[in-house]
């Protein structure tokens, strides 16, 4: 089966996201975008607008002293809707954090992200990484 | 385009929980699913093999007051994983809900899920629905 063109986008998203050059970013994402972080800990919330999510990638990024990657196990998508299988590790301090993350995103008509939400397989260690 | 089994085989299986089947759905899940729910709820927390499915698709219904009726949006499925989209709606006397669900899974070697993830897009409103008993991890 052939593979959505979704997907490669998407793949290079990542690839940018993991060089840090958030403001490359701004290329994937809708201008309304909403990022949901779930969990119970400093960065939870909803981040509305893709300053706001550019804004709490650098945060990411900073916290993390650029050591958080992610690595896709799977990307599925069509012309709405991805959802991605994602490993995701960083350091903090002494703090590590090395888990799967199940991510959903709604899709634009251009490709572009207009709504994230996430779950962890392990959202304990995700709340113990981020407090 | 013809869809994938994997796509297949969950649309059956919610099929099997909305016409509350519970052999049925646990006909698709492995002996030692691990089941992930998020938020502060009495379905909420990691839930470990058939007991646990049961545990959690009962406690669905019976805080909902078995008012819960779900509509499949999307389905994006592969050889290992798959991913269904839920559009969720439920009443009682005391708030209603309407969220969107990202259901997601891995399935083994036989094609029966064995790692799922259930994630509503605005947990707010699951938690503040469901609220008023205790949750955690089991």
């Amino acid at each position: 089966m052939s593979e959505h063109p979704n997907v490669p986008r998407i793949r290079g998203a990542l690839e940018v996201y993991n060089s840090g050059d958030h403001d490359a970013m701004k290329a994937f994402l809708a201008d309304d975008i909403v990022w949901h972080v779930g969990g119970n800990h400093e960065m939870s919330g909803d981040y509305h607008g893709v300053d706001a999510v550019l804004g709490y990638f650098r945060d990411v990024r900073r916290m993390t002293a650029g050591t958080l990657q992610v690595e896709a196990e799977e990307i599925l998508a069509n012309d709405r809707h991805a959802s991605l299988f994602m490993h995701v590790t960083a350091h903090r301090d002494v703090r590590t954090l090395d888990v799967l993350l199940a991510e959903a995103l709604t899709l634009d008509d251009r490709g572009r992200w207009n709504e994230y939400w996430a779950l962890a397989n392990d959202q304990d260690a995700v709340d113990a990484f981020w407090t | 385009m013809q869809e994938h089994p994997n796509a297949i085989r969950m649309r059956q299986t919610v099929d099997a929980f909305m016409s509350g089947d519970m052999p049925r759905l646990l006909q698709g899940f492995a002996d030692d699913v691990v089941w992930y729910a998020p938020g502060d709820t009495p379905v909420s927390g990691t839930f470990h093999g058939h007991e646990g499915i049961i545990e959690f698709f009962s406690g669905l219904n019976e805080s909902s007051g078995e008012s819960m009726k779900v509509r499949v949006d999307d389905v994006l499925a592969g050889e290992r994983y798959v991913t269904i989209f839920l559009d969720i709606t439920a009443e009682r006397h005391d708030g209603r809900l309407s969220v969107i669900v990202a259901q997601f899974a891995s399935a083994d070697g036989q094609g029966r899920w064995d790692r799922c993830w259930f994630l509503p897009d605005k947990l707010d409103e699951w938690n503040r629905f469901f609220a008023g008993a205790s949750s955690g991890q089991r």
